[in-house]
């Protein structure tokens, strides 16, 4: 059901990085990711991976990573892509999960920790959850960036001005707060609502939240 | 009657009793030689005890020259025997010296004899002279002539080899008995030689005392060899008294003593060996009798010590059981010595036998006990590695089930792909395989086997087998494992899970070493081919093992791991040994500690290929 409702959903340029030192486990989660109608890259160790995947990611991706690796294990891997723009979300497996290593991947963002062996269900379900926070993700990042171009085309007044209405300041308040009149005031807030190509002021503070300013 | 017609016989009868104790001890066993020609001797002196009785007392020439000619005789006999005994009593002697002697001095005595008038000493005339205590006795005037200086040589050429022997003796040490009897050999006939010569010249008026100076000579080797019959009646009560204490031993430590005459094939086994083996006490012994005693999966290898004691030089050990009449098995530990004859021939087989029932259950239990603990200590490493032992055998689970589930929503989707179909199987196959794998090793290391009897291994084969048993472990540690493995290694005489075992212990060592250096782990595990034996090798980039803990590293209860019992390196190096093997350590000059398991190469007679 769960295979059937994936390859409903657009299921192009979604890809699953298997990182897995154990050859036959690769082969034989990339078979499920397939027949799950995703694309499958297998790795056998996090070097690999990190050697063939320096691009950004730009269409949603998850990892379904074996936590002991000989070399860069499953954890230290998933640090090193923490430090990438929008990191591709971890699946952790593993044939012997203790309880410090389970907790640190959670504390890392990792989507969950399936003990091998694990239903392929399970697995599924982890990796559309993964996917999905992926997209989220990409899309926000995507957002974020267009409000920054957009910010970016705002003079300094315009900015201070900026900084004033979202905070729900009235044209005259913000007037007396900056030592200007009242109309000057109206036109630039009339050119951040442009340049920032929103209609309300409600839309505005969510770009603002977007970006953290 | 008078002193001379009282003295001569007693000297005759003195003689005659000497020469028939002799000849009583020369016909008995042991040396008969020197009382054989002790008894001729002591014959010729009473014979001419008794002739010069005659002479003394007889009245006219003819008369006197018939007892004189009759005299070579026994002086020709006396001569030959005293050579004799000197050559048989001392057991040296140059015996051309002493044929020449006796030939000269014999050749005389017979041309006197069968000449009809004597030619050594030929009487010209008789006189009467008066002696000690005014008794009257015959004298000679006597002449000599040819024979008498040949006669004179041989006397002359015997006490030359009777001086020779005597100083041969000496220097071998019989200082008395060559002074004695060679001492008074030499003088005594010296003394009756000049005397009678004195006599025949007329210059002392005495009759002939040449029985007396021969009785003298009769008692200094009497007295010798009386001394030689007494030693040897007081070495056979000592024998007998060490016999007893021997015996006494021999029951006191339960030992029992045998004897096998090899060319009669007769066994002669004290009685507590009879006790021993069960056998009646008045049954006799052959070899086979002995071999039907024997527990009959031991008569091989009896037979074969057997055979080797009496091939070779080393002498005969074995153990082996004996089954009593009544069914009860018994151990005995039996040892002995081979004697040969001249030509190198075994004759006999002389040893003692004991119980050894108690001891040899006592190491039987000391080895059941040995195993219990390798078993112990095997499990409890299994139990250390439980946690990476799962993860080994989770990772070809989990592809086994992705596998099947897969190929089950194939199926169930109705539009299976026939070649994927088939690469899935295969997969779960090959997984399946792995699994079943690993669960045969862990089975063979749980398993608790009775001393297992060596076997010829594979190595490299062995430590692969380990590897494959610490993936995980090793892994999960960061550790790297580098092989360098010896190709077309001969197998070698151990077992392959105690070979995994003493390997195990060496890596899980090296591991927590290395966790206090805070580098990643490296161990190089090598195996190589020198002096007709295998070298398996463990190196790790820890920090060596400190000087103290050396001399005791192969102790148990040594240890300086925290929470470790310190058994694992004592029971490796006792595995080790029991195949015949070594297992050393060192530090390796460029760092890190080196574990050295020596193993002797399979013989390929003896250890068939499994």
């Amino acid at each position: 059901m769960l295979g059937t409702s994936l390859h409903g959903m657009s299921a192009t340029n979604q890809t699953v990085f298997i990182v897995d030192d154990d050859p036959s486990v690769c082969r034989s989660l990339s078979r499920v990711v397939r027949h799950a109608g995703l694309e499958a890259r297998t790795f056998s160790s996090a070097e690999e991976f990190l050697k063939t995947q320096t691009a950004p990611f730009l269409h949603p991706t998850c990892l379904v990573l074996d936590l002991h690796m000989p070399g860069l294990s499953g954890l230290e891997l998933q640090q090193k892509l923490a430090a990438y723009s929008a990191p591709c979300p971890a699946i952790f497996i593993s044939g012997n999960g203790d309880i410090p290593s389970t907790v640190k991947a959670m504390k890392q963002g990792a989507v969950t920790f399936l003990t091998k062996p694990f239903d392929n269900d399970d697995l599924l379900r982890a990796i559309v959850e993964a996917l999905e926070k992926h997209r989220a993700l990409l899309e926000s990042d995507l957002q974020v960036r267009a409000i920054r171009e957009r910010m970016g085309e705002l003079t300094e007044r315009e900015r201070e001005v900026m900084s004033w209405v979202v905070t729900g300041a009235l044209n005259k308040q913000i007037a007396a707060e900056l030592g200007i009149v009242e109309n000057t005031v109206k036109v630039h807030r009339a050119r951040v609502m442009e340049k920032m190509r929103v209609v309300s002021v409600a839309d505005l503070v969510r770009a603002c939240a977007l970006v953290g300013k | 009657m008078n002193w001379m017609t009282l003295a001569w016989p007693m000297v005759a009868a003195a003689c005659v009793t000497l020469a028939l104790i002799n000849l009583r001890i020369a016909l008995g066993d042991g040396r008969r030689a020197p009382h054989f020609f002790f008894f001729t001797s002591a014959l010729a002196v009473a014979a001419i005890s008794g002739l010069e009785l005659t002479l003394l007392l007889a009245d006219d020439l003819g008369r006197y020259q018939a007892v004189l000619r009759w005299a070579a005789l026994p002086i020709g006999i006396m001569v030959a025997s005293v050579t004799g005994f000197v050559r048989t009593f001392f057991c040296t002697g140059r015996v051309w010296l002493a044929l020449t002697g006796v030939g000269l001095t014999v050749s005389a005595e017979i041309a006197s004899l069968v000449g009809g008038v004597s030619v050594v000493r030929h009487a010209l005339a008789v006189r009467q002279v008066e002696t000690f205590g005014g008794v009257r006795c015959t004298v000679p005037t006597v002449v000599g002539g040819l024979w008498t200086l040949v006669e004179l040589a041989g006397v002359i050429v015997v006490m030359a080899f009777v001086f020779d022997a005597s100083l041969a003796l000496w220097k071998r040490g019989g200082r008395r008995r060559a002074v004695i009897v060679g001492g008074s050999i030499i003088f005594f006939f010296l003394v009756s030689r000049g005397h009678a010569f004195l006599v025949e010249k007329g210059i002392v008026q005495t009759p002939y005392f040449v029985s007396f100076a021969f009785l003298a000579v009769l008692i200094a080797m009497g007295h010798e060899l009386s001394y030689d019959v007494l030693h040897a009646a007081r070495l056979s009560n000592d024998l007998e008294k060490s016999e007893q204490r021997l015996k006494l031993a021999a029951a006191a430590a339960r030992l029992a003593l045998w004897e096998w005459d090899i060319r009669k094939d007769r066994i002669w086994v004290s009685n507590e060996g009879r006790l021993l083996y069960g056998v009646s006490p008045d049954e006799e012994i052959d070899f086979k009798r002995f071999a039907s005693t024997v527990h009959a999966d031991d008569r091989v290898a009896v037979k074969r010590a057997v055979d080797e004691a009496l091939l070779g030089q080393e002498p005969f050990a074995a153990e082996y059981r004996v089954v009593l009449p009544d069914g009860t098995v018994r151990w005995i530990a039996a040892g002995g010595r081979v004697e040969r004859d001249a030509q190198a021939r075994s004759t006999l087989l002389r040893g003692v036998s004991m119980d050894v029932t108690e001891r040899k259950r006592t190491e039987l239990e000391v080895a059941h006990q040995r195993e219990e603990l390798a078993h112990l200590s095997r499990v409890s490493i299994l139990g250390e590695l439980s946690g990476s032992i799962a993860h080994e055998l989770n990772q070809p689970l989990a592809a086994m089930l992705s596998n099947a589930q897969v190929g089950l929503r194939s199926v169930g989707a109705g539009q299976p792909d026939l070649t994927e179909m088939s690469a899935i199987f295969d997969d779960i196959a090959a997984d399946a395989k792995r699994v079943g794998g690993i669960i045969h090793g862990m089975r063979a290391m749980f398993k608790k086997n009775a001393p297992a009897e060596p076997q010829a291994v594979d190595v490299n084969e062995a430590v692969a087998d380990t590897l494959n048993l610490l993936h995980s472990e090793i892994v999960g540690r960061k550790a790297r494992v580098d092989l360098l493995l010896a190709e077309a290694l001969p197998r070698v005489i151990a077992g392959h899970v105690e070979i995994q075992q003493v390997l195990i212990n060496l890596i899980l060592n090296s591991l927590d070493a290395v966790k206090a250096c805070a580098v990643p782990a490296r161990i190089e595990i090598a195996t190589m081919r020198q002096d007709g034996r295998v070298i398996l090798s463990v190196r790790d980039n820890g920090p060596g093992i400190p000087a103290e803990v050396m001399p005791r590293l192969f102790e148990p209860f040594a240890t300086n791991k925290p929470g470790g019992l310190g058994l694992g390196l004592a029971i490796c190096r006792r595995i080790t040994d029991r195949f015949g093997g070594e297992l050393s350590a060192e530090n390796h000059p460029k760092g890190g500690a080196v574990f050295r398991m020596v193993l002797t190469v399979a013989d390929a007679q003896k250890a068939p290929r499994q």
